[in-house]
């Protein structure tokens, strides 16, 4: 029979045997307890005494659902024998109660604890804190090529794998850890730790959500979609699921739309289905891009390093002030073209970078560049442009030049062939077009160094 | 608290291994530990379940039967000689202290 459910508020009510063993006291016994929700049944007041049990890991083996159910029977059969009744259970952990205030406890050895479920604990801590160490390790790695992750679907899918890792590995760590040193400290008093059927988790709960504010702080870029958004977004979920996880019900069993207990069932839920869409919302969000967006990356082109010379760096103060990694990624190293048709050879240099410190160097040192821009969905009209623009302008070792064609998309090259510098806003270059457009700048180079002399 | 796992035997166990002297099973492994320590020794469902799946891994006991759910378990030779070991360890430690208590 249904009567009340009782969620678990953020910062927690503690899901102690104390307090199932005082719901009893008042007539509410313990029916049902799924992730975060306890669902009672109206009944007799009745002065009971809860119990947490464990089946160690190496007799529950989980290769075999026969094996398991057998090995659950004859658990739970053993405990009927000896007084205690079978409450429910979430995986491992067993709950049981008894009106017998003489029996003894389920645990009552501490030595066999302690080489049993203590050491158990203590292993799924360390394994825990060795996914913590290896997707730290993988979020490093990839910050450091961090442009190269933002802008594809897969390195954002991969990088949000990295991030879910590693807070995986820290919260699991935390809780293992503290519930460890709990039961260290029990153990050296010489007593049996009680184990308790949830941990207190308001703590993980608070990490959780600083450690989704954090990564979403750095997950939604400037320059995806979502400019600024995540953060305020996290905030805006939140706030939502408090309203209806504490408002709702109150709404609802005071109109006389349902019963308080139905209420909270239901607020639950729809709290429930409010994240899960969220977190889907943004994951979208992040990792979609609104459009898709291939790897630019030409072919031959080395992997990214940081520290870069820029073109005018010297005379522009907003760039002086930022550091050139800050806004440049790309290899220092020249790369060489060579066409065997026409025996053309130089070299060249491409990076990727970001579109701001660009424009406020334009904005700033209108002299230093010139501009073109030609926004358009169509890509061969874009690259129809592009390729006029090479044709009639003039490009020289004294001035860049800052050209958009193409959508507006994230994507920012910077060109240096000959001495002249090239900011590029484009989308889909591809190796053939990096190639044309080098030659093209070298050519217009050599023209105008041959019409200067 | 470290000790090479069943060397020594901790009380619980002893009084374990000491019901099983005879085939027995789950609950009655319990009261006869029970009526052996007269009354001084509780072992708790957890405990019992937990040490009779360790000592037979081991191989210190065996099951000798099954009626229904319930397995019925008897100690083995190598379950015995470490029973032995312990009494004899136990009796040492007695007649040790014994020489420096006069009790």
């Amino acid at each position: 029979m249904f009567g009340w459910a009782v969620r678990f508020r953020f910062g927690g009510i503690e899901s102690g045997l104390e307090y199932l063993e005082r719901m009893a006291s008042k007539g509410w016994m313990l029916e049902s307890w799924q992730e975060n929700t306890l669902i009672f049944h109206r009944g007799e007041p009745q002065a009971l005494r809860f119990a947490v049990d464990i089946i160690p890991v190496g007799i529950w083996k989980l290769d075999s659902v026969e094996h398991n159910e057998t090995v659950r029977d004859e658990y739970v059969d053993m405990y009927e024998e000896m007084g205690w009744r079978y409450v429910e259970n979430q995986g491992r952990k067993f709950l049981f109660c008894t009106e017998d205030e003489t029996l003894p406890l389920p645990q009552t050895d501490p030595i066999a604890y302690e080489e049993t479920i203590y050491k158990q604990h203590k292993t799924k801590m360390y394994w825990y804190l060795a996914l913590a160490a290896a997707g730290a390790l993988a979020v490093s790695h990839a910050w450091h090529y961090l442009y190269l992750y933002w802008t594809s679907l897969l390195g954002n899918a991969v990088f949000g794998c990295f991030a879910l890792l590693m807070c995986i590995g820290i919260l699991g760590a935390w809780s293992n850890g503290t519930l460890v040193m709990k039961e260290k400290k029990a153990l050296k008093e010489g007593r049996i730790p009680q184990i308790q059927p949830r941990e207190r988790y308001g703590r993980m709960i608070a990490m959780c959500v600083l450690a989704m504010l954090g990564i979403s702080c750095f997950m939604a870029p400037k320059t995806l979609g979502l400019r600024g958004v995540s953060m305020w977004g996290w905030a805006v979920c939140f706030s939502l699921q408090w309203i209806i996880l504490n408002v709702f019900p109150w709404v609802l069993h005071r109109f006389g739309i349902m019963s308080k207990g139905r209420a909270a069932l239901v607020s639950n839920r729809a709290a429930n289905l409010l994240m899960t869409a969220c977190y889907l919302f943004f994951a979208y969000g992040i990792t979609a891009n609104g459009h898709s967006v291939k790897m630019p990356w030409p072919e031959n082109m080395a992997p990214l390093v940081t520290e870069v010379e820029v073109l005018g760096a010297e005379q522009d103060p907003w760039l002086l002030e930022h550091s050139y990694s800050e806004y440049h990624c790309g290899s220092a190293e020249m790369y060489e073209y060579y066409d065997a048709s026409s025996d053309v050879s130089f070299n060249y240099k491409l990076l990727l970078c970001q579109w701001e410190p660009v424009i406020r160097s334009f904005e700033n040192n209108p002299d230093m560049y010139g501009w073109s821009s030609y926004l358009t969905e169509d890509k061969a009209k874009a690259w129809e442009k592009c390729m006029e623009f090479l044709d009639h302008e003039t490009l020289n070792i004294e001035r860049g030049w800052v050209v958009r064609w193409g959508d507006a998309v994230p994507c920012r090259y910077y060109f240096e062939v000959d001495g002249a510098a090239l900011y590029l806003q484009t989308e889909e270059l591809t190796t053939e077009w990096v190639q044309e457009i080098c030659r093209r700048m070298h050519q217009m180079v050599i023209d105008n160094r041959d019409s200067n002399q | 608290m470290a000790r090479e796992q069943y060397q020594t035997l901790t009380e619980q166990m002893y009084y374990i291994l000491l019901a099983l002297m005879e085939a027995r099973c789950g609950v009655d492994i319990s009261a006869k530990a029970v009526e052996i320590s007269r009354g001084r020794i509780q072992i708790g469902p957890g405990t019992l379940y937990t040490l009779l799946g360790k000592f037979e891994e081991e191989k210190m006991i065996s099951e000798v039967r099954v009626e229904g759910r319930k397995r019925y378990y008897q100690i083995t030779e190598k379950g015995l000689e470490m029973l032995k070991k312990e009494y004899e360890r136990l009796q040492l430690q007695v007649e040790e202290g014994r020489a420096y208590l006069n009790w």
